[in-house]
Order: C-alpha cells, then structure tokens, then sequence
C-alpha cells in the first residue's frame, strides 16, 4: 500500500500532471495526422526528455503514446485512413457510419468507448502487474534467456507470411546488441576499430532512425501530402444518449479485456488486439449484421480494444523488462536514459514511480475525455494539416534528438545508418519491431544465457529446466503455428487459384 | 499477399547474401577475439558466434520465401530518397565546420526543395526558425553542447 501512496504524491504534482496534459493533446495531434505513428513521435520527441525528471518525461511519453492510439481513429472515421496502425480495425464500422452522416456520432463513440477502454486496461494493469512481479521475481537467467526468445519468437511469428524475415530481424537486432563491450567480462566486440562504437550502437539513435528517418525517407519518396483532404459531408450530431451508450458498455467491457490481454503478450498491440476485439464483439452480438457497414458496436469495440492494449503492452515492459510492443520498447529506452532498468526489481527498486506510472496511465484518459469533449468538433481540421512542411522537421527533429544523448556526431551518423537499414527493411518485408526487441532484451538475453551456462557449469542443461523448457516449448509451438497457418493460407490460395483456372477453361470450351 | 512460388526473389537473395557476409565477418572477428572467458562460460565470443550461426541458416532459407514488402520506387523517387541520405551526410560533416544552426538550416533547406516546397519564404525561414529554436531550447534550455560555430555565438 505504501507504494500506492508514494506513487499518488508523485503524479499529483503540478509537473507530472501539466506532462499528461501536454502529451495526450500532442498525443491526439500526432496520432490524428495520417502517416505520423505513436512510436515515431515518441522515439523522436524522447530526447526532449533526458533534461526533465523520469516522471515528467515519461509522463509526457505515456500521454503522446495514448493520446496517439486514440486519435488514430479521427482519420480512420473522417477519412478511412487509419492515423496509426492501431486504428486498422476503427475504420470497419467508423468510416462506415461517417458516410451516413453520423461522423459526429462515431467520433463521440470513439471518444467514450476509448475512454473506458484506457481506463479498464489502467486498472487490470494496476492490479495485475504487482503479482506477475511477485512471479517474475523468482526467474533466475535461464528463465530471462528464453522469455527474451520467447518474445522474439511470438513477434516474428505475427509477421504473416514472413516468419523467417521476422526471425532475421531480430537476430540482427540481438547482434546489434552485441556491439561494444560485452556484459559480463567487459571485453570489446565487433567495434572494427571505432573507438565510438567500445559502448555500443547507441540504443536512441537506432530507434530514431528506424521510425523517425525510416519513415520520413519512405514520405520523402511518395512525396504525399496527405493534409489538405477534405471531409466536405455533415458531421451530423455529436450527442450520444443514455440508452445508446449503456447498449455499448457490454461490448466495450469484453473487448477491453481482450485488448489488455492481447496487448500483454510480447510483440502484439492494439493493431491485433482491436481486431480481435471487434472479431469477438461481432460473434457474440445479437443482429450482427451491421457489423462492418457501421454498427456502433463495431466501432466501440475496436477503440475500447485498442486503447485498453496500451496498459496491455506495459504489463511485460514494466514486469519483465521485454517490451509488449515497438512503443513500449522505447519508452524502455526513456527509462534506461535516466538509469533504471525495467525488470521485476524495478517495482522495489523504485515502486513509487512504477505506482506514479499505473495511476497516469488512469489519469490520461480522464484528460483525454475533457479535452475531447472541448474540442471534438474541430478534429477535422488536425486532418488537413499540410505534411510536406512536417518531414523535413522531422528529419531535423530526428538530427537533433540522436545527437543530444551523448553531444556525440558520430551518433548522428548512427542514426543515418539505422534509418537506410529501416527503410530497405520495410522495402523488403522485413518488420523492424523484432529488431527493436532484439535490441532491447539482447543484453538480457546475453546476460541469461552466459550466466544459466556459467551456473551449470558449462552444460546446457538449465534448458531442460520446468520453466525454460515451457518457454522454449512455446516459441516453438508459436513459430509451428505461425508455420501451418501460412502453409494452409498457400494451399487455399494454390486450390482456389487451380478452381479459377478450371472455370476459364470451361468457360473456353 | 504473395508466396514463395510466383514471387520474384532477387531481393531475398541479395539481403541473404548480405546477411551471409554479415554471419561471415562476426565469426571471423569472434575468432580473432582473445576473451574466451573460463571453461564453464560461453565467453564473450561465444554468443555472438551462436547468433551469426543462426543468421547464417536463416539466410540460406532466405531466397526460399516470399518476396514481401513494398515495390523499389521509381528512378526518381529513388533519387530523391538518396538525396535525403546524401544531405544527412553532408550534414554530419559540416556540423563541426560551420556549426549546428547553419549545418541544419542547410539539411531542411534541402529537403524542403526534395519535398517539392518550391515558395521562397517558407524555404528561407521555417529553416531557420526551425535549427534557431532547437539550438536555443537544447543548447540555452536544456545545456546540450551542440556544435558552435561563428552564428552560435549570437544565440549563446
């Protein structure tokens, strides 16, 4: 309980709260502007952080990553273009209901059901984490080795059709890792010389430039200007009754626990998650029909899915210290920076500021209800924001922000290398989030290995170990899985493709 | 979504060749690497050689999938993508000749032109503004020690 109290005098202070504040409405800006991800702004806007306190910063951070998640539905409902990924599944039932005339409708929903989402995912997070802790305090570095191949066999494996490229990425992400001097006896590796590169490829320019350059060069290459679109059809009204939202809360409800649980699994977020929601809510609903043509119940369950996966994804980024998603691996990133090392220690080591976390991750979405309902009416406009002026700041964000850390050029050039390496990445399939966990959990994964083997005095043995040998159990069912349903995917496609041919051919004759 | 089966696969099998040269030079500088640590632990050469190892095996099974991903741009965007490179480059070398605020105002100069922003005023000044507020906020605000050059000493 002391921890609960410490954590409530942290976060209610004015500087913590005015961070929320500043975050969720940067947050909602971000994630309304077509193109512009959560991950990217917080990766970019992170070295604004390193000078503030680690609760304002991550305060700031947790609100860009909410409000993001959010507003991603605003051009998913106006414009059927998902703001951020996590709004995929928003634009089945949003955008629907905006060409009959009920945008201002379905941006209320979005907002509400959001709403209850973040703050059902918040208290699941808040009572569920402490426990996992109290578990994962019993892992020794077996278990840490093989829940770190774990998350990078589960993120891989989501990479549809491309496990292997998936697996590519993070073993280059883990080898990344390994550059400069290694955890345990402190010997340089693979610096070919470069006395920069004896602490290691900096993990900050490396995010920066896999989702801030990656991203601005694919821009630069389309050179879209996705502002300036218009939404020319009425809103219609914005007001939802009593009896429409008390017909949504069962739907919400079971769909913000879907989306927590998906988001906790490592590698998955409120993209999968909403999905899944929607899925489910769609199953289980009576006169389902309208689903995907614009039922609210649709739109609800996916926003309440993926806003409740953000606390989802926080759940192992916190506890185990392996990141839920590409996001929750940079905000590991924020909270190294300012020297604490996600991992079950951190709830003793410094609990306050883990509590002050739980109860932001509450207090965002209260904040997020206010300034909506204050401003909802003119989010349009956020969609029209001309981007062609926004990447190259970007580009200049990104330049400054990879050199603050260290005042070091050389990390400028870094975070070059990182962006060409993210930018033929996503030019050739590859998902760059099995590289970022790679990244975050290789000296863990390093560190578990070395020492599991050290322990056993040079066997391997620990693998056989109950509880690795469960993990390794399930990265391999999970990649078996992956495998087989991309195996049936091909021989539907195969018969369905010889059923087509065959038609033509009768069709000939 | 494409398979393995009708997909072209020259791209998979350059990355795979690359990922081989990568698997390739990890092994030789982990043999070259005199930390072997003691006879229970893997040493610090040990596990780097385990995942170029794997990397290795996964690149042989590379050119076996999918070509997936987006399609290579056309000349011109190609262009305008490498321009963007180049004028990050450039930039990494001019920071410590002609100082920061130059140095970017030079970088979003550039891309703003890559961009296709063609009105002289906001080529002029949103650079400017742009690199004169970030030296202020992280040099002046935040104590960051960004390059200096003649113009930082206006602003410092």
């Amino acid at each position: 309980m002391s921890n609960w109290i410490a954590g409530l005098e942290l976060i209610l202070t004015w500087q913590p709260l005015l961070f929320l504040l500043i975050g969720t409405i940067g947050g909602i800006v971000v994630g309304a502007i077509p193109g512009l991800t959560s991950t990217m702004s917080i990766a970019i806007l992170l070295p604004f952080t390193f000078m503030f306190e680690p609760i304002s910063g991550l305060c700031l951070l947790l609100g860009i990553y909410s409000g993001s998640v959010y507003a991603g539905s605003i051009p998913a409902i106006l414009l059927r273009i998902p703001g951020t990924p996590a709004s995929a599944a928003t634009v089945l039932d949003g955008y629907p209901m905006a060409q009959n005339g009920k945008a201002g409708k379905a941006l209320t929903i979005s907002l509400v059901a959001s709403t209850i989402g973040a703050l059902i995912g918040g208290v699941l997070l808040l009572f569920f984490a402490p426990a996992l802790a109290n578990v994962a305090l019993k892992f020794g570095p077996a278990e840490f080795f093989m829940l770190s191949m774990f998350a990078i066999a589960l993120i891989a494996s989501m990479s549809e059709n491309a496990m292997v490229k998936g697996l590519i990425s993070g073993l280059v992400g883990l080898l990344i890792a390994t550059v400069g001097t290694d955890p345990v006896g402190g010997y340089a590796r693979l610096t070919f010389g470069f006395q920069d590169l004896a602490a290691g490829l900096g993990f900050i320019p490396v995010l920066i430039g896999l989702f801030g350059v990656a991203e601005a060069l694919t821009r630069f290459e389309q050179r879209l200007h996705l502002g300036g679109q218009q939404q020319t059809r009425s809103p219609g009204t914005f007001k939802l009754s009593a009896r429409e939202l008390l017909r949504l809360i069962p739907g919400i409800g079971y769909s913000s626990a879907i989306g927590f649980g998906v988001g906790a699994l490592p590698g998955t977020g409120g993209d999968i998650g909403s999905f899944i929601g929607h899925n489910e809510v769609r199953r289980l609903a009576r006169n389902n029909q309208d689903f995907g043509k614009g039922d609210p119940r649709g739109l609800a369950a996916a926003e309440s899915a993926n806003n409740a996966s953000v606390p989802g994804t926080l759940a192992p980024t916190l506890v185990l210290g392996i990141p839920g998603n590409s996001a929750a691996a940079v905000l590991i990133g924020a909270l190294t920076v300012h020297g604490l090392q996600p991992g079950p220690q951190l709830f003793t080591a410094a609990g306050d500021l883990i509590y002050a976390i739980f109860f932001a991750l509450l207090i965002i979405p209260i904040m997020m209800l206010v300034v909506g309902m204050l401003s909802i009416r003119s989010w349009g406009q956020i969609t029209r924001i001309p981007t062609q002026y926004l990447w190259p700041c970007i580009i200049g964000l990104c330049v400054v922000g990879s050199y603050a850390l260290r005042s070091n050029p050389f990390d400028v050039l870094i975070m070059v290398g990182a962006g060409v390496l993210g930018y033929f990445m996503l030019k050739g399939g590859f998902p760059p989030a099995p590289l970022v966990i790679g990244l975050i959990v290789g000296p863990i994964a390093e560190t578990g290995f070395r020492r599991a083997t050290i322990i056993s005095e040079g066997s391997l043995a620990w693998v056989l170990q109950p509880m690795p040998l469960v993990l390794l159990l399930l990265s391999l069912l999970t990649m078996g899985a992956s495998l087989y349903r991309s195996m049936r995917k091909k021989e539907r496609l195969t018969t369905s493709s010889d059923t087509s041919d065959e038609n033509s051919e009768r069709t000939s004759l | 979504m494409t398979f393995a089966t009708k997909a072209p696969r020259t791209g998979n099998i350059v990355t795979a060749v690359l990922l081989l040269i990568v698997g390739v030079v990890v092994f030789t500088q982990m043999a070259g690497l005199d930390a072997q640590g003691d006879a229970s632990d893997p040493g610090a050469a040990g596990y780097p050689s385990l995942l170029a190892g794997l990397l290795i095996i996964l690149a042989i099974m590379l050119p076996f999938q999918a070509d997936t991903g987006d399609p290579m741009p056309p000349l011109d965007s190609g262009l305008r993508v490498l321009g963007v490179v180049a004028l990050l480059i450039a930039h990494y070398f001019l920071l410590g000749l002609i100082g920061y605020i130059l140095a970017t105002s030079l970088l979003l100069f550039g891309a703003m032109l890559l961009m296709g922003i063609r009105r002289i005023l906001p080529l002029v000044l949103l650079p400017i503004v742009f690199s004169v507020s970030m030296f202020y906020l992280f040099y002046t605000v935040f104590g960051v020690a960004l390059p200096r050059a003649f113009l930082e000493g206006f602003f410092s």
